[in-house]
């Protein structure tokens, strides 16, 4: 039952409230959702996003914490949801599911799941949340699946609760294909905590401002952002920026062993085209797909490629679908950026991360003081370790290892991962479970682009075990080091070392006595080094950051000045040291 | 007669009150604080009191809370600061924390500063592996010449931290003998002592931190009791810590940064006792003052503790844009940015109220300092909350002009607003900041809120508290007397009190009664001896272990059952930790492995506050009339004006009661008492407003 128009229009002072409650309400559930999840990977790295939807797929407030691609995917999946179960068959307690990756985050290990939100018998908006699960069953070589099905349990769009009532054919069914059901489940009910929380908020909300339904306040927060938008579109000089990426092809064919397409480069094109207060971007001319798990779906391409287009245009809006809708993005099928079923993509964030350096590489021409240049957190650098714990049992264990993050538009670059925000785990929390010492966590002197903004320095991790241990290491831009623009130089490339000797990514076996060494890349740097201010490059000299050749030969830097440094600063220089 | 004295030194004033230790004789004094060193301010304090009458000597006992840790750290006033670190790990307060960005959508985020730059974190060759074993022993010579290197630098004080130091801290106590050879002045701070806790990031922040302000704070204290024992003091002097505990001075210079919340874990500790005078329990704190709202969790009569707490943040409102201090410390949210908070329209013409703030100076511009930006005081100003005549009991006359044009420039006629409902429009949103800010941290600590009474101190506290309580749908706001020095009069309930704890990760099902009694033997006669030493006689004890499921990255603190009980300690164990994390996070995982990775025991001094804590404010002044006037105010709530009636708080007697709308003054607070609800005196002279009768939400079921 829907009130005639004839009611009140929301005033400002309203529509301010509400949206900053609808944020909260997301905030709310996240913490709700984080609260009850058992996995380290949710917890402590970010792996999730929570979202409030419109009923027409729309995303009208997301929280203020989780992982951009899932922020981005959540609209996409409902909308191909509500296709297959149309909002008129929907019943109140219904909660879909799907891992699909071609309509959802484009990995197997993300669940995402949706419910109605019903007001008088009406829909009047979603929840939706999406988290990396512990564990869907699939091959734990990483790096080796030849198609989906090696990846894990495929979940299509199905209900996963019909009208309160737990579709216990389906829990049976993931229960019995993952190695830890309990912990997979438990973060499901952690993730439909958060949904009732999202719909119990929503409709006391409604009730606290007699709203009959949400459709005014969704027609004003789209309005609003599109506007806004639009307006920041409008700044950009029209015409068509265009960058090419070219990314590692490192990684064997699973099925025949060898890397595949040598003699091609491996490239992400876009174009972006901008015109009045539209924005176009395209990925036409980007590489035929990998026969091995470095493929993107364009429901993550487009994610990311929302991301880079908000941070450099409206960092502070809040996010919701009048920003994402005026946006085209195309992504040609059977590319890198857009595989086709059933195509492996445990490792899709190589490909889908880099599309944000293809984005800000286009557009530094257009907008120079709104980009960051490329870093060595992107892609993330993950290394899963398995093995025996000390106690004798098992472990497997997943650890972000971040990069130099390129420079940012204002200032330096810092040390992270980025586009996904992983964090690390503590090296005593790993050693205090398993048989591995970490003999170094360091920065790598004279790793960073050089610019008027430097990029972040990349690190040294060393790895040494004390039993047995099966690895991964998923990396990137050990071929093609981050790219330094505008003037500004590119940081060092990465490296991985077994005993001194470089290897590829991918799995492997390590004995006691092996030492394992990632150098994670350090960032591109922004302008042109001469235009950084003396005072810092000496700053970054006394720290032992960067050495004197590179203060003397990179930024320019008269030796003379560099003369009084101590000794100390010096001792640094040498990147091989340890 | 015997005296205890609370010496509070906040950001702007400093509070002193006095209490009778036998009779219910009580007496305060407010001066302005001395940023500069604040031992001046607080003197200046002791002296308005001599010259009242006090004779110092007759104080047996004074306790101390100060802002002087905290503002080392934000504004980075501190030591020149040496780390001496792990062979590989000069970094690790580089690697800003966990390497998180703690706002995914700023691209040009800063994150802190460390404390101490690269060219002062120095390794040394050393290395113990995670079960504790050495795999490399200390190197003497490469200890020797760090230290020599710091000391060349000129280094005023060292931190030593260690990878895995918690559970072998020999190395780390090598090195501070070798700094005590070569120049015992230094303050050496070590990990393990400060906090002997596994995760490399947290524990080398805290250590450095301890560092860092540790000569100030010693020559700040030694200023200090010069000044006081040169009056006449004989007693003893004891320090707020931030877990609402006093300590020696002589600890707190080794351990300086137990300090660095003092003077807010005071006030949280007192809206504990006063809600607890009136047998409730379970409340928030809301202290809202020109700079700041804080609230903290009070559950059971006790301040809920945090163990991830931050200080000098670059974004005043983000978790982790902030330096970790570790240790435990009181739940002291920051919900707000206080009277002072700045209202403008935002890139989609929406009005939002802070985060930034017009602070103390130049202030709301009502202040006539300068402040052109409309803030929450000035709203309020305009609603007739505040009344300019009486801002601060008349010392600071308040511009109502200039209020006026700044939220007409800024809000009113970019809306298409009215001033005063622009005025309404700001108080509206920034109550409802506030509200969800505390909602969301009571479901992070999994605490229902509508079960919770606000009690509500600090300037604006009291003007705001009944709006925040309805929107989080608390029963009760209870406004105490003398809101203005509550947290001085937090320091005169404390007890001693200190937290000894040990990082010892131990699945449970390998843990005996006999290897926990000695673990936790050792961290209690640790605080015993501390304790005793410091002049405690009777001391009870809690004792924790910070447990998770193997595999978990996260701990959840349960309260170790009884060893000596008879039957099986590890299922004991294991029964206690399933149901604490059934009861924090609503969730069983019972078939579930568990493993401790922290012990900690709580050693508390058992004691009775003086007695005038209990008899606080007195009778009311009957003599004069508490009816001293009307005025009219906009309720936000409703359309139009209000007439109100205006009493003094001082003439209040405890029985009165007085029907909303209403408004309530006092010297540097006011209380705002909606349409349609009642409040009434207590035995204390707190103001209790009962909201659960009134067209508020209904608590559901």
């Amino acid at each position: 039952v829907t009130r005639p128009s004839s009611r009140q229009p929301l005033d400002a002072v309203t529509v301010t409230i509400l949206w900053d409650r609808l944020v909260s309400i997301a905030d709310e559930a996240t913490t709700t959702q984080l609260r009850a999840a058992f996995s380290s990977v949710v917890r402590e790295s970010n792996d999730f996003a929570v979202s409030i939807l419109d009923p027409t797929g729309g995303t009208l407030a997301s929280a203020r914490v989780g992982l951009p691609s899932f922020v981005g995917t959540q609209p996409v999946t409902l909308q191909a949801a509500l296709r297959e179960f149309p909002v008129s068959s929907l019943v109140e307690g219904d909660v879909i599911i799907t891992n699909n990756p071609w309509i959802s985050t484009a990995q197997l290990m993300d669940i995402t799941l949706l419910a109605p939100i019903f007001k008088n018998g009406r829909v009047v908006a979603f929840g939706g949340s999406v988290a990396h699960s512990p564990d869907l069953g699939g091959t734990q070589r990483l790096a080796q699946s030849a198609d989906v099905f090696e990846d894990g349990l495929f979940i299509p769009l199905m209900k996963l609760v019909r009208g309160g009532e737990p579709n216990e054919d389906l829990f049976k069914m993931i229960r019995s294909n993952c190695r830890h059901p309990s912990r997979t489940l438990g973060d499901l009910e952690a993730q439909l905590s958060a949904l009732k929380i999202i719909n119990d908020r929503i409709l006391e909300v409604m009730s606290d401002h007699e709203l009959a339904d949400l459709d005014e306040l969704i027609d004003e927060i789209y309005s609003r952002s599109e506007a806004t938008i639009q307006t920041a579109i409008a700044e950009i000089p029209d015409g068509t920026y265009t960058s090419e990426v070219e990314i590692d092809n490192r990684l064997p064919n699973p099925v025949t062993g060898v890397i595949e397409r040598e003699d091609e480069q491996i490239m992400i094109r876009a174009a972006v085209t901008v015109s009045g207060s539209t924005l176009k971007v395209d990925y036409t001319g980007s590489s035929k797909q990998l026969g091995n798990s470095t493929n993107s779906i364009w429901t993550y391409t487009r994610a990311y490629t929302a991301y880079t287009l908000r941070l450099i245009l409206v960092p502070f809006l809040p996010n919701n679908w009048g920003f994402s809708r005026s946006l085209e993005v195309i992504s040609p099928s059977g590319t890198i950026v857009n595989a086709e079923f059933p195509a492996p993509t445990n490792n899709r964030h190589i490909i889908g991360q880099q599309v944000c350096d293809a984005i800000f590489i286009a557009l530094s021409a257009a907008v120079p003081n709104r980009v960051m240049a490329p870093g060595g957190g992107t892609p993330n650098w993950i290394l899963f370790m398995a093995g025996a714990e000390r106690r004798g049992t098992r472990f497997s264990r997943l650890f972000p290892v971040g990069g130099g993050l390129g420079a940012f538009p204002e200032k330096d670059g810092e040390v992270g991962a980025f586009p996904a925000n992983l964090s690390s785990t503590p090296i005593e929390m790993v050693e205090a479970e398993q048989p591995v010492v970490f003999e170094a966590k360091e920065l790598i002197c004279d790793s960073a682009g050089p610019g008027r903004h430097r990029g972040g320095l990349g690190q040294r991790l060393v790895v040494r075990v004390q039993q047995e241990t099966l690895y991964t290491v998923l990396a990137g831009k050990i071929d093609h080091p981050p790219r330094g623009l505008l003037g500004g130089g590119d940081g060092r490339a990465g490296r991985l070392l077994l005993n001194g000797e470089p290897i590829l990514p991918g799995d492997g076996v390590l004995v006691p006595g092996d030492l394992l060494t990632l150098e994670t890349p350090g960032g591109g740097g922004l302008h042109p080094p001469s235009e950084r201010s003396i005072e810092n490059v000496i700053q970054d000299t006394q720290d032992g950051l960067i050495s004197v050749a590179q203060a003397v030969e990179a930024y320019g830097v008269p030796i003379e000045e560099l003369t009084s440094l101590s000794a100390s600063a010096s001792d640094q220089d040498d990147p091989d040291s340890l | 007669v015997k005296y205890c004295l609370g010496i509070d030194v906040g950001g702007t004033f400093t509070d002193l009150v006095l209490l009778s230790e036998t009779t219910d004789m009580s007496r305060t004094a407010k001066v302005l604080t001395t940023p500069a060193d604040p031992s001046i301010g607080a003197l200046r304090g002791v002296d308005r009191l001599i010259a009242e009458g006090l004779d110092l000597r007759a104080v047996n006992k004074l306790i101390h809370g100060t802002t002087l840790v905290a503002n080392a750290l934000i504004e980075r006033k501190g030591a020149v600061t040496g780390l001496i670190t792990t062979k590989g790990f000069r970094d690790v307060l580089q690697f800003v924390g966990r390497e998180l960005r703690y706002d995914t959508y700023d691209p040009n985020i800063i994150f802190p500063k460390p404390l101490v730059p690269r060219s002062l974190r120095v390794e040394v060759d050393e290395r113990v592996d995670g079960s504790g074993a050495v795999l490399r022993p200390l190197e003497p010579e490469s200890a020797r010449a760090a230290i020599r290197g710091l000391l060349d630098q000129g280094v005023e004080a060292i931190a030593v931290c260690f990878i895995n130091s918690f559970s072998h801290p020999e190395h780390e106590r090598e090195v501070a003998k070798l700094v005590a050879r070569t120049d015992p002045q230094i303050p050496v701070s070590l990990s393990h002592e400060v906090f002997p806790q596994i995760r490399e990031y947290e524990r080398t922040s805290a250590t450095v931190m301890n560092a860092y302000v540790q000569p100030l704070v010693m020559s700040y204290l030694h200023s200090l009791e010069d000044g006081l024992r040169s009056r006449g003091f004989a007693g003893d002097l004891y320090l707020m810590t931030s877990t609402g505990g006093i300590l020696t001075r002589e600890t707190s210079e080794r351990f300086p940064l137990q300090l660095v919340e003092s003077g807010p874990a005071a006030g949280a500790l007192a809206a504990a006792f006063v809600a607890g005078e009136t047998g409730r329990d379970d409340v928030l704190s809301f202290d809202m003052g020109g700079t700041t709202a804080k609230a903290t969790l009070i559950r059971d009569g006790r301040p809920l503790v945090s163990r991830d707490h931050e200080v000098a943040r670059i974004a005043r409102f983000k978790k982790g844009s902030g330096l970790p201090v570790g240790i435990t410390v009181m739940d002291l949210l920051e919900i707000g940015a206080g009277g002072g908070s700045i209202a403008s329209i935002d890139s989609v013409g929406l009005l939002r109220v802070g985060p930034q703030s017009a602070g103390a100076a130049p202030g709301p511009a009502c202040y006539g300092l300068g402040g052109t930006e409309p803030t929450v005081t000035d709203a309020d100003l305009l609603l007739g909350f505040i009344d300019a005549d009486h801002f601060l009991g008349g010392e600071m006359k308040l511009d109502a002009a200039a209020a006026e044009q700044a939220i007409l420039d800024h809000v009113a006629q970019p809306l298409g607003l009215g001033v005063v409902e622009a005025a309404a429009a700001i108080n509206k949103v920034v109550t409802e900041n506030m509200a969800e800010a505390a909602r969301v941290h009571s479901v992070e600590m999994n605490v229902d809120i509508r079960r919770y009474g606000l009690v509500a101190f600090g300037g604006a506290g009291p003007i705001h508290a009944c709006e925040v309580a309805r929107r989080i749908g608390a029963p009760f706001v209870l406004c105490p007397r003398n809101a203005g020095v509550l947290s001085a009069f937090g320091l005169l309930i404390a007890p001693l009190a200190f937290e000894a704890s040990l990082t010892k990760p131990a699945d449970v099902d390998s843990l005996t009664a006999e290897a926990v009694d000695e673990i936790v033997g050792r961290l209690q006669l640790e605080a015993e001896t501390l304790l005793h030493h410091s002049g405690a006689k009777e001391i009870a004890f809690e004792r924790w272990a910070d447990m998770s499921y193997i595999g978990q990255g996260f701990e959840v603190a349960t309260v170790l059952p009884d060893t000596s009980a008879n039957g099986d300690l590890a299922a004991a164990l294991k029964r206690a930790f399933d149901e604490t994390y059934f009861e924090r996070y609503g969730r069983r995982l019972d078939d579930l492995p568990a493993r401790v990775v922290t012990w900690r025991v709580v050693g508390r001094e058992v004691a009775t506050p003086p007695v005038a804590a209990r008899a606080r404010g007195g009778a009311g002044d009957s003599k004069a009339s508490a009816l001293k006037g009307a005025r009219e105010v906009f309720f936000p709530s409703v359309l139009g004006a209000t007439a109100c009636s205006v009493y003094d708080r001082f003439a209040l007697s405890p029985g009165d009661v007085i029907q909303g709308p209403a408004i309530v003054e006092e010297r540097d607070s006011t209380v705002v008492i909606p349409p349609d609800v009642r409040a009434t005196v207590d035995k204390s002279l707190g103001l209790f407003i009962d909201l659960s009768t009134a067209d508020a939400p209904t608590e559901s079921p």
